[in-house]
């Protein structure tokens, strides 16, 4: 995945290898049946062509804008930043967890770094754990839990939604994760992401509270 | 040979129905225990600010409860006042139970 190692935009260095990175990332983007729709708007420069900076900027903030949903776009992509995460590139630090809702895969990264990959089922078609791309933050973590209540178990629980949506272990994972794959979108999730129990274990010991969460429906 | 294909599709229908029950019934556990676990963890996040009423419950003894918009906190010190239970009742009468320490000060 891509990382950048300077801003890219307004006021910003424009380093030629970092400004390609985000015209590919844009453009592929744009490409993406899913989001062409929503970017039919942006025009994508090529890079060196006349005035290739100024178009740039002009891009990423209508990308801001309509993918994003900022309010107020400042046109510039930082190495650590959010838009980084919405144009399908990777942060350059820290820990960031991927979820890629079309191949069903879980991506842990450090920095640029791919640490883990793993299978993962993500919601149903009643319940879809994201319905555009999102950026949360782990902001529970319990490695186990049980409903006092009702007897209920779902151990290594990393909840990233205020509404209780978790990454979290379950038995239910490898079959539902393939037929999901394949378009069978009636099985899966009430919105969490499910792993296997050894590889929830995994991620639950390597990402810490507050890790970034991003979910998103079709990964570059 | 006729009976041999016959018995075979049976086993096998037999054999991908149950797998398939399984799977349904196994997907169907785990969205009932995602279900309470996440309206419990919404709730527990709703009250997450909510702070002990310390003078009150070390007076009362029993139940004292605070309202707020959309849900409403009870708390309880146990008998022994080592630990504080938290019950939160939201509008629709789901709940979720957090106990901890005891963080008042005693007299």
């Amino acid at each position: 995945m891509e990382s950048i190692t300077n801003k890219v935009g307004i006021n910003c260095k424009n380093n030629p290898s970092d400004v390609k990175k985000i015209i590919k990332l844009l453009s592929e983007r744009k490409s993406q049946s899913t989001y062409r729709q929503s970017l039919l708007k942006m025009t994508v420069p090529k890079f060196g062509e006349d005035q290739y900076i100024a178009k740039l900027i002009n891009a990423i903030k209508i990308f801001q804008k309509s993918f994003q949903k900022m309010n107020s776009p400042d046109g510039v992509v930082s190495p650590a930043g959010n838009t980084i995460l919405f144009l399908g590139g990777i942060r350059s630090a820290g820990k960031t967890i991927l979820v890629d809702l079309d191949d069903q895969n879980l991506y842990a990264f450090n920095g640029p770094m791919l640490i883990y990959e793993f299978h993962c089922a993500s919601g149903d078609k009643q319940h879809p754990t994201a319905r555009w791309p999102s950026l949360h933050r782990v902001s529970r973590k319990h490695k186990i839990y049980r409903s006092r209540k009702y007897d209920a178990q779902m151990n290594y629980a990393m909840f990233f939604t205020i509404d209780g949506k978790a990454i979290h272990q379950s038995s239910a994972v490898s079959v539902t994760s393939i037929l999901k794959y394949f378009g069978v979108d009636s099985l899966g999730s009430h919105g969490c992401v499910r792993l296997s129990e050894e590889n929830a274990k995994t991620l639950y010991t390597w990402a810490p509270m507050h890790t970034t969460v991003f979910i998103d429906l079709e990964k570059i | 040979m006729k009976n041999i294909v016959l018995v075979t599709t049976l086993i096998l229908s037999f054999i991908l129905g149950g797998f398939s029950v399984g799977i349904f019934y196994e997907n169907k556990v785990a969205n009932i225990t995602e279900d309470i676990i996440s309206e419990e963890v919404r709730l527990l996040s709703l009250a997450v600010n909510a702070s002990i009423p310390c003078d009150k419950l070390l007076k009362s003894g029993g139940w004292i409860y605070d309202e707020y918009t959309g849900y409403s906190v009870f708390w309880k010190l146990y008998a022994d006042q080592s630990m504080v239970a938290k019950l939160v009742v939201g509008e629709e009468y789901s709940s979720a139970v957090e106990t901890f320490e005891n963080s008042c000060p005693r007299e």
